[in-house]
């Protein structure tokens, strides 16, 4: 064309490679980062059992485990349960105030596990409003009557179960949506009635998603720290942090984390199964505007009552309880101090947030850029840290970062006869870190499905313009997907906002968060105290549910070109 | 040094999946060159091995004389010089026209930036969009950018991959003429690819036809047409009557009469490929038949006769010379259309 004058600069060859290696390390890197606490406490088994080891052993760990066995069961039926319940009433059948359920009954995701236990605790323990009518009502006595005890197991299992469903009915839903019609219409064809197409069509060929659903749901719950120990439910959780502080022993800590692995390890291999079958589970590409059951009289009345059962008892009653908590204490509440929490809670979640974008950003580029296998197993291996309870993460990063910590004061003091002092674990940068092995699967998936926007033939056009691996990142997928990486950080910022074990475990001395606050206070007994910070996790919460809606609803194939 | 591009003893291979087996092309100076070829068979993975998109497993590529690929040294696609147009066209949707066009002239003094951008969207007509952004244009605006992008760095190598199969009918013929006279213009070696043999001969000087990963022929379009080298290469770039017979001494007997060996040995099997236009109705001498049925494609036709043998044949002939269906007809080949192989198995 008019320009035989450019002068063509070509980047040196050399320095292009060097970068090139640069890229491939990325993944395997991160890789390590999130694999490396996990290998921590699986390299504790091998340390010689200690006298706290063989107590715990001989006394509490086979009630951890059957505590935990029993959770893992009834989590999973009930998120089950209620999850597909809900997902089949919303997808397949019209009824008054579907078009709410449809977002709304993923409100409860914003509730944190300890949260809704506190209130739950709260409303329903003896002294508490629920029972305090039924007496003023039927003048009853201490003993006239049985009333279920709220801080048990079971009510562990019931608050978990009211807040986690939202994880099956966000797969199941997703999953009736994409079922193809036809296997629907040919169940209709040959004389099945939408109960009977229900269990016997819709819900087997959904398994997949159903299992994978159940899986991330018992994966918080097994990770769940606040309620078990508020309800006095001994599980791994609360083992881990009590033989950490109060036993003292950081080695017994790492083998009690490491047996709790062996339940992580059975979530992961069920949800990656899952997640595998899924994509075989399209029979025909065929979609059409799914045949919606007109659902009248008791039976329309019906759906709503358990439509709004699940909402009410998973999000409206808890958030409104923490509502009027906080209005009765706000005065002696919300102060400096508080501030300060919040603060100290923003500030964590927006470093994480900010990191995690960053690190999650190089990683899925760098595999974007050398396709091999390495890079993908290291990026799914990254991708992994969510599985594993923050207790456990918070052990196998404070071993070897204490470690470490003693190491280079002890080299301070020899060398400079100064003393560094806690450089790594006195501050927050361990606990960032722990953030980061645990929430990067977040981050990860929102980055690659917005990465996914820019087609393969867009680097390819950049890079023959004369643009270098590093300036197509930056001049063309970072404008590109803006929207998917601020997405990206504010899933990590809510998520960190609502993390307890870790911060509890890892935070610096003196350092407070909402989080920690909410649940001290409601330790000591002060629910309503306790009001104010957790109603505004929940509050904070609501942004990602809002997000995820939003990408439900434009979600589904086959309507995407008329609904613009 | 010879200027252009040079792709020798290429060999590629997708774990074991061998796309490409031993492949040398090379495209001189103000020359179009066209990859065909169906898909699958190689032709794109040439032309990504060439942009530096691929590694390169066997083999070199050299771009005016300079080697920037042999095997465990690639020059990357940014330093190549060479300007790659997508099917997809691959504007960068958060740029307007402008600033796609401009995308490959960083280190240019800005001046000299604005004014290489506004001379080439005068050139290809959308000074008037300069500010509009990909998803507003049409597919040939798309296209026109994508091409003008391309070319703006002036690049040593213009590489198209299937640049007109993403838009309508009815703008590609008018398209594929802007975009050959731009190139041939700009004087930039092409290396083009595609699947459609009516796009490969109306563009290119010279077509090499691809098939399994290999080049089967070599050449300008009217010999790919006019002497193919074999059956495939033969009903590749255009349509073909087949039939099968066996030589008997120097010539081979057809439903359609005798047909000269051409050095095909005595008693071999041989496919015989006649193109429909070799096929005249009106011969005196030719083989009786009836017509079936006749279709008018504009100024041509296509007639399907059945002749005596009751073999089904078409052949392609002038609107005014078309018979009526039904219409008894004398057929005979014209030995220049016709095509003799040895018999491909089945």
């Amino acid at each position: 064309m008019a320009s035989a004058e450019v002068v063509w600069k070509a980047p040196s060859v050399r320095r292009a490679r060097a970068k090139s290696f640069v890229w491939s390390a990325g993944p395997i890197l991160a890789a390590g980062l999130v694999a490396f606490p996990v290998l921590v406490v699986l390299a504790n088994v091998f340390v010689p059992a200690t006298d706290v080891w063989s107590h715990l052993a001989n006394t509490v760990l086979w009630r951890y485990i059957g505590n935990t066995v029993w959770l893992v069961l009834g989590v999973g039926l009930g998120t089950l349960i209620i999850g597909s319940g809900t997902a089949w009433l919303c997808s397949m059948c019209r009824f008054p105030g579907r078009s709410v359920f449809e977002w709304a009954l993923l409100l409860p995701l914003a509730v944190p596990t300890y949260a809704i236990a506190f209130t739950y605790a709260g409303m329903f323990e003896f002294a508490g409003p629920v029972q305090s009518a039924l007496r003023d009502w039927f003048g009853w006595g201490r003993r006239d009557y049985w009333f279920p005890e709220v801080r048990s197991l079971g009510g562990a299992i019931t608050v978990m179960t009211l807040v986690l469903y939202p994880y099956v009915y966000l797969l199941a839903r997703a999953a009736f949506l994409n079922q193809s019609v036809c296997a629907l219409e040919i169940g209709r064809t040959l004389g099945r009635n939408p109960w009977q197409s229900f269990l016997g069509i819709a819900l087997p060929l959904a398994r997949p998603a159903l299992v994978g659903g159940v899986s991330l749901a018992l994966m918080e719950a097994l990770s769940d720290f606040g309620t078990v120990q508020y309800y006095g439910v001994d599980t791994f959780t609360t083992g881990i942090y009590r033989t950490w502080f109060a036993l003292g022993d950081p080695s017994a800590a790492a083998q009690l984390a490491a047996t709790m692995l062996v339940f992580v390890a059975a979530l992961i291999l069920t949800e990656q199964w899952s997640r595998r079958r899924a994509r075989y589970h399209h029979t025909t590409n065929r979609f059409r505007p799914l045949p919606t059951y007109d659902l009248r009289g008791w039976r329309a009345a019906l759906a709503c009552a358990a439509c709004a059962g699940a909402l009410g008892l998973g999000f409206l009653l808890p958030a409104v309880q923490l509502a009027v908590w906080t209005i009765e204490t706000w005065q002696q509440t919300i102060d400096l101090r508080f501030l300060g929490l919040a603060w100290n809670s923003f500030r964590l979640a927006a470093m994480t947030a900010v990191v995690a974008v960053i690190v999650t950003l190089l990683v899925c580029y760098a595999v974007r850029l050398r396709t091999n296998a390495t890079g993908r197993v290291a990026k799914r291996v990254a991708g992994l840290g969510y599985a594993v309870p923050g207790s456990v993460i918070a052990v196998g990063v404070l071993l070897p970062f204490a470690w470490l910590d003693t190491a280079i004061d002890d080299f301070a003091r020899a060398v400079f006869g100064v003393s560094t002092g806690l450089l790594l674990t006195g501050g927050l940068a361990a606990l960032i870190f722990a953030y980061l092995v645990r929430f990067l699967a977040v981050s990860l998936n929102a980055v690659d499905s917005a990465m996914a926007k820019v087609t393969p033939n867009m680097d390819g056009a950049a890079r023959t313009l004369g643009a270098g691996p590093d300036a197509v990142l930056w001049r063309v997928h970072v404008p590109i997907i803006r929207a998917g990486l601020l997405t990206a950080g504010l899933l990590v910022f809510v998520d960190v906002m609502k993390e307890l074990p870790a911060t509890l475990i890892m935070r610096p001395f003196d350092f407070n968060t909402l989080a920690v606050r909410a649940y001290e206070l409601a330790s000591d007994e002060l629910l309503a105290e306790s009001a104010s910070a957790a109603l505004a996790i929940v509050v904070v919460g609501i942004v990602p549910v809002i997000i995820l809606s939003r990408a439900i609803t434009r979600a589904r194939p086959g309507e995407a070109a008329g609904s613009s | 040094m010879t200027e252009g591009l040079c792709v020798a003893d290429i060999r590629h291979a997708y774990g074991k999946l061998h796309a490409v087996k031993d492949v040398t092309l090379s495209v001189a100076a103000g020359e179009i060159v066209a990859l065909l070829g169906p898909s699958g068979c190689g032709k794109s993975t040439i032309l990504r091995i060439a942009a530096g998109l691929e590694r390169i497993q066997h083999g070199t590529v050299e771009i005016d004389g300079h080697t920037v690929a042999e095997p465990g040294r690639d020059t990357p696609p940014e330093a190549r010089s060479v300007g790659l147009m997508f099917q997809d066209f691959a504007l960068f949707p958060h740029l307007d026209v402008r600033r796609n066009v401009g995308f490959g002239l960083r280190g240019m003094p800005s001046q000299q930036r604005d004014n290489v951008v506004a001379s080439a969207l005068e050139r290809i007509g959308m000074a008037h969009k300069a500010g509009a952004y990909p998803h507003a244009l049409s597919g040939g605006e798309q296209q026109r950018v994508a091409l003008a992008r391309a070319l703006a760095p002036n690049p040593k190598v213009m590489l198209l991959d299937e640049p007109f199969s993403d838009l309508d009918v009815v703008l590609r013929d008018r398209i594929r003429e802007t975009t050959a006279g731009i190139l041939r213009e700009s004087g930039t070696p092409t290396l083009m690819v595609t699947h459609d043999p009516e796009e490969a001969m109306m563009m290119a000087d010279r077509i090499a036809l691809m098939d399994d990963g290999r080049i089967l022929q070599e050449g300008a379009p009217a010999e790919l047409y006019r002497a193919p080298r074999s059956a495939f290469c033969a009903t590749f770039v255009g349509e073909a009557n087949a039939l099968r017979s066996v030589v008997i001494g120097e010539s081979i007997a057809t439903v359609l009469g005798q047909v000269p060996a051409n050095g095909h040995a005595d008693g071999a099997s041989v496919d015989i490929l006649i193109r429909p236009e070799g096929l005249q109705i009106d011969a005196e001498n030719g083989v009786p038949g009836q017509v079936k049925s006749v279709r008018i494609l504009g100024r041509s036709g296509l007639a399907t006769i059945e002749l005596e043998s009751g073999v089904e044949v078409t052949a392609r002939l002038f609107w005014s010379n078309l018979p009526k269906e039904g219409q008894m007809v004398r057929v005979s080949a014209d030995p220049a259309m016709t095509f003799v192989f040895p018999a491909a198995d089945r």
